[in-house]
């Protein structure tokens, strides 16, 4: 029943708004960030000192500054956090977990079909902004450095570095999975998703570093910072003929590192929706 | 005849709440049962554990023969069923594809079977209309086509007439009746007691939990020669009337005594000779309404 419950969900999935609206927000927001950084440049109050960023925005460099706005530690995670809560959370308020359930659907399989989807939406949801800002950058790069060399994008590891942004929300997912299977309130799942997205990983996780030491050893391993630190990879897609290598304020974990620390936080989130889902009584 | 659906002793604790206290049923196949109660009786958690829904504190439940709980729910794919106070759909899908993703989930539904249920139900004209939208009446009766587009074998139903107009019950009605003689079992759960009485072969009566009484819709209308007493020590007075010559059953049920076979004079003076008085003597009604209110509310 799993193949039938999988395209049932993505069928729901597609047709429901949020999830295109959510592309368009993030779109919107890289049109926006890159078009007043190309203004700037053009309008000539960029200094030589302020100049470099408009770099961010040129071919390769704008593919990495796309990808950042859908990653864990950018917008990515808040838009992951709600789509999470309308999936799921809303089916106890409308009664259609049930639905399920007594059309004989394991309740492992229901869950199952849900994740699986939300993957691919995790996907989608890294694909459009890299999209929309990588014709954008291709678009306005002869203006600011004189020519466009496709070439100077590694597409392979452009293709990795989808992954990998899209790796780096599956903790939310999987925290939010959970919220919903506990609170079976959408209000409340977002609720919470939310506060935990922007006040612990906005707010405390950054003061944590500021006084460094334990607090921001710990720090690292909150999912934000894991992100930050598959984030650090994505810099893989510009082939620089002189080597050189964004640097990060941050000293993040090994990627490797981050990467284990993902997956640890999605089977324990994961399992204990799935441990409770199991053990809830539905009703309607 | 074999049993479709069975349940031995199902009982559902809440904490302090006995929401179901052992009930134990047996519905057999191509039979229509009624599940009559007042609001909140434990009809709808009966049924939800009856639909792997909710985890009974006790008890089995088997369908076509086979153990069903929340985590064995492979017997529930030959079942379809319509539960809650309103059906489950997905508003921002059209009623047709609210009946598609049903059918999505059991091989072998057509797109002709599709259209086919939309016909049963009248909602063929409001096929592409967001169910969202809908009356309180039409989400029942898309409801009820998402129960029985894939042809279940047994039919679960919570109050499948809730919202309709007259017409629209009748259609249910008969509806339910052409599916029962074509072999499909229904249960059905229902406040519209004259409803039960024209389709439903045997009903059971549930009252805080516990079934009050269950048989044949004739039978328990007729009562036989069933006569109900009220009296002070129920227990004193079911030992004495099993003493009482051509009596077929003594049933004590809290602070009633029901006796088959005699008739309320004999029952009465019986009782009289060894000094129990009853408050209250119920003789046999012979409507449904009525039966379900004395059975009800004696045992309040």
């Amino acid at each position: 029943m799993f193949a039938p419950m999988v395209k049932t969900e993505f069928k729901k999935l597609a047709r429901r708004k949020l999830l295109w609206i959510e592309m368009i927000v993030l779109g919107g927001l890289i049109v926006m960030f890159f078009g007043s950084l190309f203004a700037l440049h053009e309008s000539g109050l960029l200094t030589e000192d302020t100049s470099e960023v408009s770099d961010v925005i040129a071919w390769p460099d704008g593919l990495i500054t796309a990808l950042g706005f859908a990653s864990g530690q950018g917008l990515g995670g808040l838009l992951v956090v709600i789509l999470v809560s309308v999936v799921v959370a809303q089916e106890y308020d409308w009664g259609t977990i049930g639905l399920w359930l007594h059309q004989g659907i394991s309740r492992r399989t229901v869950l199952a079909a849900k994740f699986a989807v939300l993957l691919v939406a995790a996907v989608l949801l890294t694909l459009a902004p890299l999209v929309i800002g990588g014709l954008f950058s291709a678009a306005i790069t002869p203006s600011i450095v004189g020519e466009l060399d496709l070439s100077q994008a590694n597409f392979g590891e452009l293709v990795l570095s989808v992954l990998r942004t899209a790796y780096s929300l599956v903790p939310y997912i999987a925290l939010t999975f959970l919220f919903a299977v506990l609170t079976r309130s959408m209000a409340f799942s977002i609720g919470v998703g939310v506060g935990y997205a922007l006040v612990i990983e906005g707010v405390v996780s950054q003061l944590m570093i500021l006084v460094g030491g334990l607090p921001e050893k710990i720090a690292m391993w909150l999912p934000g910072l894991m992100a930050g630190s598959l984030s650090e990879l994505n810099q893989q897609i510009v082939l620089s003929a002189n080597g050189e290598e964004r640097e990060f304020i941050v000293e993040y974990l090994d990627p490797n590192l981050a990467a284990v620390g993902i997956a640890v936080y999605t089977v324990i989130f994961l399992g204990l929706a799935f441990w409770r889902f199991q053990k809830q009584d539905i009703s309607g | 005849m074999s049993t479709t659906l069975k349940t031995r002793h199902l009982r559902k604790y809440f904490g302090e709440v006995h929401a179901v206290e052992d009930v134990s049923l047996d519905i057999d196949a191509g039979e229509v049962f009624g599940f009559l109660g007042p609001n909140g009786a434990g009809k709808t958690t009966t049924i939800g554990m009856m639909l792997g829904l909710i985890y009974p504190t006790a008890g089995e439940i088997e369908i076509f023969g086979q153990p069903v709980t929340p985590s064995q729910t492979a017997p529930l794919q030959r079942v379809g069923a319509l539960v809650g106070a309103q059906p489950s759909l997905i508003p921002y899908l059209s009623a047709r594809d609210n009946i598609q993703i049903i059918a999505d989930l059991h091989p072998g539904v057509t797109s002709a079977r599709i259209d086919e249920v939309l016909e049963l139900v009248k909602l063929t004209d409001a096929a592409k209309r967001k169910a969202g939208k809908f009356s309180t009446g039409m989400k029942q009766r898309l409801g009820l086509a998402m129960a029985l587009v894939h042809r279940p074998e047994l039919l679960i139903l919570d109050e499948p007439t809730n919202g309709m107009d007259p017409a629209g019950m009748r259609e249910v009605r008969n509806l339910l009746r052409a599916l029962a003689e074509n072999g499909t079992t229904i249960f059905l759960s229902s406040h519209l007691l004259h409803e039960v009485e024209q389709i439903c072969d045997r009903v059971a009566v549930l009252n805080h939990g516990a079934i009050v009484a269950q048989g044949r819709v004739s039978e328990l209308l007729s009562g036989g020669t069933a006569v109900r007493v009220r009296v002070s020590n129920p227990q004193e007075a079911a030992t004495l009337l099993r003493q009482l010559p051509g009596v077929e059953a003594v049933e004590p049920n809290g602070v009633y005594v029901t006796v088959t076979g005699c008739d309320s004079q004999t029952v009465v003076a019986h009782l009289a000779q060894h000094g129990i008085i009853p408050s209250e003597v119920i003789t046999p009604q012979n409507d449904l309404e009525s039966l379900f209110m004395q059975l009800t509310q004696e045992a309040s």
